[in-house]
């Protein structure tokens, strides 16, 4: 058989050959092959725990330790805008650039990390949720009602943060998910604190039943005096009246209350549930904490906010959070700070999710909402007089100014608590922010995250 | 015609062989240059067609033993020389051979497969190769930095310029987004960790979180540890194609070192003692404030230094302009390299012994990397059919590497601190020791480069073992068991301290820290291969090779963070709080490999060979992927028809290669298991990962096609090798950024195609060889193209800090390595606008040898022309107002960031800056002292002397405003380079050197 030959050779002489010895070698390598295969290549994750093997306990702890992630840049954002405080730290330009000025960068993580922290935990709390599936009464209770709770809670941030952006209500992979209005996200957090205030009153006595460890829990310090269903669910009623209050429903907010930790006693301001800090292994210190004595300092009090208060040589809120420290001033980027906040003392104090403070304030609102003006002044003066401020008088507290009353005070009880931008924006008063140079500017909202925004 | 001829005469004399059966041939001469007629020792003299041969001596004589044979027909081949066939009829004792240097390397054997290679003038791949001559003309800190403008597709990226290196090697542009995109490397047939190991530095500086996928650590790579001088010569498979024998570790191209082997005959010393210095290679500068008002404007009236308010006039006046530049890295550092070689041996043992021991001092105070070496490679005839060989290689490297690269929290880095220092506030030290705090900035440079340290300390030792069993040898068969394999282990502590009472130490409520990371790698390897060759008639010969590979790799690595301290310490015990991690990454592969070579009559040579490969690293861990390779080669020049041409080609070949090699996904990242997020008090809280595990991964496949034509001129004027390739990536791993909304921030994902192409064009030019002057220039040339042609995700960002800082893109359509920034995003979508790109539009080395006489002058420019590098240096220092340029460039740079001003509603991304550059990268200057002087002054006792002046990094020529555009704040990512965080600046290094022998 003639074929295209290469020189004096022809295929055949050169391709038969070649393939009856590739064919020889092929079976006796995967006889070998055979031998050694046994060797193993299989083994489980060498540096990290399974989802499945982990404990309730440990996925309830992992829950409130998430909360705290990102809370620099939560609090750096709020307040900024809100322009309470500034962070002026050079070792980033953007918490310039972008939280004080407002040229957000929607693919940065100045917008996205206070996003993905929270949404970190919604999907621990969802691990929850879904390991509570599997149960059923007092076992199945206690964890739904932790689990909605913090859930709506979560969401509250990010609507707080995000507000006309919109917020995601289902967790989900698609990108395509509806970003939500505002309305349906403050429905969506209503109902899970409705869900989770039912299952409360369904969990039994103790979150932790000795007859079954391994369907129960324990809280952190943060929840001192909430760590039982009867009082948690005191804690899930304060946080329904912030939404109320965010709804505008006056009612709704003195309905919650109603259930609340409420306590009209000048001495139980601090009264409320925190987020603790620690220094112990896998935990971490409180990020907003300074040294006073640092060279160098990061969040500096806005400048006019001081001067804005009448009080501020005796309103201890000033005195304790706002603090000179001697003749002190800092300029980076032409912002200038004079005093620092020192809302913290140390690295391990907790930070506050809800307290009674602002408590008596949605109380005050919903009186000055529903008319009973003697009523709100007479909550407005418990926090004054906390203070060490003169309390109001039926002359300079009238129905007129109660509005603008309620806001000053709200604005120096819950500094650095994340509240002011929030509370300007819902009373349409944004606009009566300040600006410190020409050009900054204060969005109603940060905007959507580009990696889940669908047009990313 | 001539091998028609040599092929009857063969027969011929064979078949006279077997008629006078009693003859015998008594042969011995000597080998010398044909050129200038020295002897040259070493060179081997075979028998064709049986195993007698034997090895030249130091005087370049060689006797065989007797051949049974009226006739006989020798091989002499000695490296870097053409080797040359001579036919001996009578005995003879004074038979002289002339060997010609191979100028043009035609005749160097390539790699062709995992026990066999072929001659480059048949080879179907264009193989990059430098020699050991090539390698190191100026001598270089770490290997990969010598690799730089050595070939055409090689680029080489410096990360860092801190001491003990940091280097990314790329091979035809980037073959992977978010895998490692660095070859593989075999070291004398063991595969050599590169790991680059995150040393802890993230801890202090806060840059990143620990283990984050993105770390900005600054690490350096672990070929740092190789002594260059050990390396006889390196060869490099580019691509998918040449590399698809080494399966789904190859996709990024494999590097092939062999060190340096011993040779029969007197044993021979080789020293050389190098004393030279770094220095700064280039400033950026800083500003100088013009008058009181614009230092008012930016700082304010007052500055506070550690609570004393100044007035900023005031201060002004008193130190216009401090250079701190000058201050922080305007230390000459010393370097000093000895180096010594041993050969020796007699015909059945030969040993190689290696030794170097290099120290140097950095361009900041108390910077600086040493490296001691010691290597034995002992090669042992056992039988005439066996022979061993045995490495042994020792290092010790230390690196003190200072504070470099991003900075979060206190800004514990030192060019990150000087991005806000003014240049006249003085924060020197004062008087008494102390020093004064940075007003703007969380820790002092000046007192971070006098009290902290960063050391890593490296020892490592590679063995590795070859054993050459001739199982059976015909006439027309052998069958040959080739075993390679060894030992990589090291083990790696970095230390890095920052004791009480600095500044950033004193803001810090658990003053003090000491991070510890300790890692221990051990990488093991057996490849087993069984080699036929056939060769069914003269000319016509078949090569079958079988091979099976083991290969464990498991780094451990435990990072320990200390804090809270009540003295000065580098030692964990003592902290308040203490903080561990631990990393283990364990991949063990399997692989089979089959491959069928055939030459015929040296005019056709095609390869074909399939590799399969099974790996812990993929999803189904026992599932076997396959890499196949077919590849042929044509040499017209051999053809008869050609004979007219050879005045004008004496080689010409046409060749082509397609194969297919693999990526293996990042190690672990199937897995997704649960992260701590504890709280004091309660105990272990556990979290979902940002990265979400992906079960289903599978290696990145890579496919290329590559066709060249290689030819060279007459009389070794010139050599050109011309390469175009194509290549498409398949199952391209991403790390597919999630909705946030799902819970995670990303995942791997398979997920994506890209293409690319290039062509390379390598010239090799020897215009003017005579015996005094000689002149050689070796040009290479080449460039990429990549295009993402599918993606399986919606398109994201990725790198950097954001789009409006310059991130990049991955998008059906774009490259891979397009860089984006504020104007590619309108309302928070993509727009489809392109700022800039991380790889030049091509790439040009040059290096040029002229020896006239005694002297010979060698230089190396290496031109990257375009490409993009992000530098966020400037992004800092216009906040901090040290900028060079000036307020009125900084406010300008404002407004284009922010869009306002005459950038309204436009805004820009100022950072993205061209990169391209010119550099003289080596240069060599050296005098060879005559033969006859040496020997009138030392006698026997030296051999040869040279001393002569060399430099590295001699000169950089670019527009771009930072200290070098080579550079990368996320070390070796393969997508995400080409970013600068204020690093550790660029360094030029001098030397004079002597080298001498006995």
């Amino acid at each position: 058989m003639q074929s295209f030959s290469f020189l004096q050779y022809s295929m055949k002489q050169i391709f038969i050959p070649a393939l009856q010895r590739v064919i020889v070698s092929a079976i006796a390598m995967c006889g070998i092959i055979a031998l050694t295969a046994c060797q193993s290549t299989v083994f489980s994750d060498p540096n990290a725990p399974a989802a499945e093997s982990a404990s309730i306990q440990s996925l309830i702890t992992g829950t409130e330790g998430s909360m705290r992630n990102a809370y620099n840049f939560y609090i750096y954002g709020v307040s900024s805008q809100g322009r309470e405080g500034y962070s002026l730290d050079a070792s980033d330009p953007r918490w310039l650039t972008e939280y004080i000025a407002g040229g957000f960068d929607p693919a940065g993580p100045f917008v996205g990390n206070i996003w993905q922290s929270r949404y970190r935990t919604i999907r621990n709390a969802q691990n929850i949720l879904d390991r509570a599936a599997g149960l059923s009464g007092a076992d199945r209770a206690r964890l739904e009602g932790f689990a909605q709770t913090i859930y709506a809670y979560q969401l509250m941030v990010l609507y707080d943060v995000y507000f006309e952006s919109g917020v995601k209500l289902v967790l989900s992979d698609d990108i395509n998910q509806p970003f939500s209005t505002p309305a349906e996200t403050l429905t969506e957090i209503a109902r899970r604190l409705d869900l989770g205030n039912t299952a409360l009153s369904q969990a039994g006595v103790t979150f932790l039943d000795p007859a079954n460890p391994n369907n129960g829990f324990v809280l952190s310090s943060g929840f001192s005096g909430f760590n039982t269903p009867t009082t948690f669910a005191r804690f899930n009623r304060a946080l329904r009246a912030r939404v109320a209050s965010y709804q505008g429903d006056n009612q709704g907010i003195l309905t919650a209350l109603g259930g609340s930790f409420l306590r009209a006693d000048t001495a139980s301001m601090a009264l409320g549930v925190y987020m603790p800090f620690g220094t112990g292994p896998g935990d971490f210190v409180n990020p907003i904490y300074e040294l006073p004595t640092a060279g160098v300092i990061r969040f500096w009090v806005q400048r006019d906010f001081v001067r804005d208060n009448p009080d501020s040589l005796v309103d201890r809120r000033v005195l304790n959070d706002m603090s000179a420290f001697g003749v002190r001033t800092y300029t980076l980027g032409g912002y200038t700070g004079s005093r620092f906040v020192t809302l913290y003392k140390s690295q391990t104090d907790a930070a506050p999710i809800i307290r009674n403070e602002e408590l008596l304030l949605l109380r005050a609102e919903a009186y000055i909402g529903t008319n009973q003006t003697d009523l709100a002044r007479a909550d407005l003066n418990l926090v004054r007089r906390a203070a060490g401020v003169a309390p109001y008088t039926t002359t300079n507290f009238t129905a007129t100014n109660a509005v603008d009353r309620l806001l000053y005070e709200r604005k120096y009880s819950l500094f650095g608590e994340g509240r002011r931008w929030v509370d300007v924006r819902r009373f349409n008063r944004l606009n009566s922010l300040p600006n410190d140079q020409t050009g900054d500017r204060i969005v109603r909202s940060f905007p959507r995250p580009q990696n889940d925004n669908p047009g990313r | 015609m001539k091998q028609r001829f040599t092929f009857a005469l063969c027969v011929l004399l064979l078949g006279a062989s077997i008629m006078a059966h009693a003859q015998e041939l008594r042969i011995s001469g000597i080998i010398q240059d044909a050129k200038d007629k020295q002897r040259i020792p070493g060179a081997r003299v075979l028998v064709v067609g049986s195993k007698t041969g034997a090895n030249s001596n130091a005087q370049g004589e060689f006797r065989l033993p007797i051949v049974k044979a009226s006739s006989a027909k020798l091989v002499v081949s000695f490296i870097g020389y053409k080797s040359k066939e001579v036919i001996v009829n009578a005995s003879i004792d004074n038979l002289v051979i002339a060997i010609e240097e191979d100028v043009l390397k035609t005749s160097e054997v390539v790699v062709t497969g995992l026990a066999s290679g072929v001659k480059r003038v048949n080879s179907p791949n264009s193989v990059g190769t430098i020699s050991a001559k090539e390698l190191i003309p100026a001598p270089a800190q770490t290997v990969d930095q010598a690799f730089a403008g050595k070939f055409a597709g090689i680029t080489i990226r410096q990360n860092t310029g801190a001491p003990g290196g940091g280097m990314s090697v790329n091979l035809r542009g980037t073959t992977t987004i978010v895998g490692d995109g660095q070859p593989l490397y075999i070291i004398d047939g063991v595969v050599m960790s590169n790991d680059a190991i995150q040393g802890g530095l993230d801890a202090i500086t806060e840059a990143t979180g620990v283990g984050s996928t993105r770390p900005q650590g600054q690490p350096s790579n672990r070929l740092a540890d190789l002594n260059p001088a050990d390396i006889e010569d390196v060869q490099v498979l580019k691509g998918g194609s040449a590399a698809a024998i080494y399966g789904s570790k190859a996709a990024a191209g494999v590097i092939i070192i062999t060190t340096k082997r011993g040779s029969a005959g007197k044993t021979t010393v080789d020293v050389s003692q190098q004393i030279g210095y770094n220095s700064i290679l280039r400033k950026a500068g800083m500003y100088q404030y013009q008058n009181s008002q614009e230092a008012v404007a930016q700082f304010g009236a007052n500055i506070n230094i550690d609570g004393v308010n100044y007035s900023t006039a005031s201060l002004l006046a008193q130190n216009p302009f401090i250079d701190y530049e000058d201050l922080l890295y305007g230390q000459k550092g010393l370097i000093s390299e000895t180096s010594i070689g041993v050969r020796g041996g007699n015909e059945r043992t030969q040993f190689y012994i290696g030794g170097m021991a290099r120290t140097e001092d950095g361009i900041m105070r108390n910077t600086g990397f040493s490296r001691y070496n010691a290597r034995i490679n002992v090669s042992q005839v056992i039988t005439d059919n066996l022979n061993a060989d045995i490495g042994v290689s020792l290092s010790n490297s230390v690196s003190n590497r200072a504070f470099t690269g991003n900075s979060n929290g206190n800004s514990v880095s030192i060019p990150y601190a000087l991005m806000f220092l003014p240049t006249f506030v003085d924060i020197r030290q004062r008087a008494d020791g102390s020093y004064p705090s940075h007003p703007f900035n969380g820790a002092n440079p000046l007192e971070i480069i006098d009290r902290m340290r960063n050391t890593e300390q490296v020892n490592r030792a590679i063995l590795s073992a070859k054993i050459d069993w001739k199982i059976i040898t015909s006439e027309t068969q052998e069958l040959r068991m080739i075993a390679s394999g060894g030992f990589d282990f090291f083990n790696q502590k970095n230390l890095i301290t920052s004791p009480i009472g600095t500044q950033h130490e004193r803001a810090n409520p658990n003053s003090g820290q000491v991070v510890d990371n300790r890692a221990i790698s051990v990488f093991s390897n057996v490849f087993w291969n069984l080699i036929h060759t056939f060769n069914a008639s003269e000319g016509l010969s078949f090569k079958t090779t079988g091979g099976l590979q083991f290969e464990n790799r498991r780094v451990d690595a435990v990072l320990s963070r200390g804090q809270g301290y009540a003295t000065v310490t580098d030692n964990l015990n003592g902290a308040a709080v203490v903080n561990i991690n631990q990393f283990i990454t364990p991949r063990y592969d399997r692989g089979v490999f089959l491959q069928e070579e055939i030459d015929i009559d040296s005019k056709f040579f095609f390869t074909a060979s399939i590799r399969g490969d099974q790996s812990s690293a993929f999803g189904n861990p026992s599932q076997f992927f396959w890499f196949p390779k077919v590849a042929g080669s044509v040499r017209l020049s051999q053809f008869d028809f050609w004979q007219s041409l050879k005045g004008t080609f004496e080689e010409f070949k046409v060749r082509a290669s397609y194969g297919q090699s693999g990526n293996q996904p990042v190690p672990l990242a199937k897995y997704g298991g649960l992260v701590q997020n504890n709280i004091s008090g309660v105990g272990v809280g556990l979290i979902p990962p940002t990265q979400r595990g992906n079960p289903n991964l599978r290696p990145e496949r890579n496919a290329e096609l590559e066709f060249g034509v290689d030819f060279t001129l007459p009389n070794s004027l010139l050599s050109v090798e011309f390469t175009y390739y194509t290549r498409t990536i398949s199952d391209l791993v991403l790390l597919n950024e999630l909705p946030r909304a799902s819970g995670f921030a990303n995942q791997f994902e398979n997920a994506g195609t890209m293409s690319s192409n290039g062509i390379e064009l390598a010239l090799n030019i020897n215009p003017i060889r005579t015996d005094d002057f000689d002149w050689n220039a070796r040009l290479n040339f080449f460039t990429t193209r990549q295009n993402i042609t599918q993606l399986g995700v919606s398109p994201y960002f990725t790198g950097g800090f954001g789009a409006a800082l310059g991130a990049y893109r991955i998008q059906e359509g774009f490259s891979p390595t397009s860089i984006v920034g504020s104007q590619s995003l309108t309302a928070g979508s993509f727009n489809g606008t392109v700022v800039g790109n991380a790889i030049p539009n091509f790439t040009l080395g040059w290096s040029n040898t002229v020896r006239y006489k005694d002297v010979s002058f060698y230089f190396l420019w290496d031109w990257a022309q375009g490409g993009n590098t992000v530098n966020l240096s400037r992004f800092l220092s216009d906040l901090g107002g040290v900028t060079v340029d000036g307020p009125s460039a900084w406010a300008m740079r404002g407004d284009m960031r922010r869009g306002r001003g005459a950038f309204a509603g436009n805004p820009q991304t100022p950072w993205v800056e061209d990169a391209t550059a010119l550099r003289l990268r080596e240069l060599n200057l050296s005098y060879n002292f005559n033969r006859d002087v040496v020997y009138s002054v030392f006698g026997d006792a030296i051999t040869h002397l040279r001393i002569g002046l060399t430099a590295r990094n001699v000169l950089l020529f670019t527009k771009y405003s930072g200290y070098d555009p080579e550079v990368s704040n996320f070390g070796n990512i393969a997508v995400g380079g080409n970013i600068e965080v204020t690093p550790f600046p660029s360094t030029r290094s001098v030397f004079f050197n002597i080298a001498l022998g006995f």
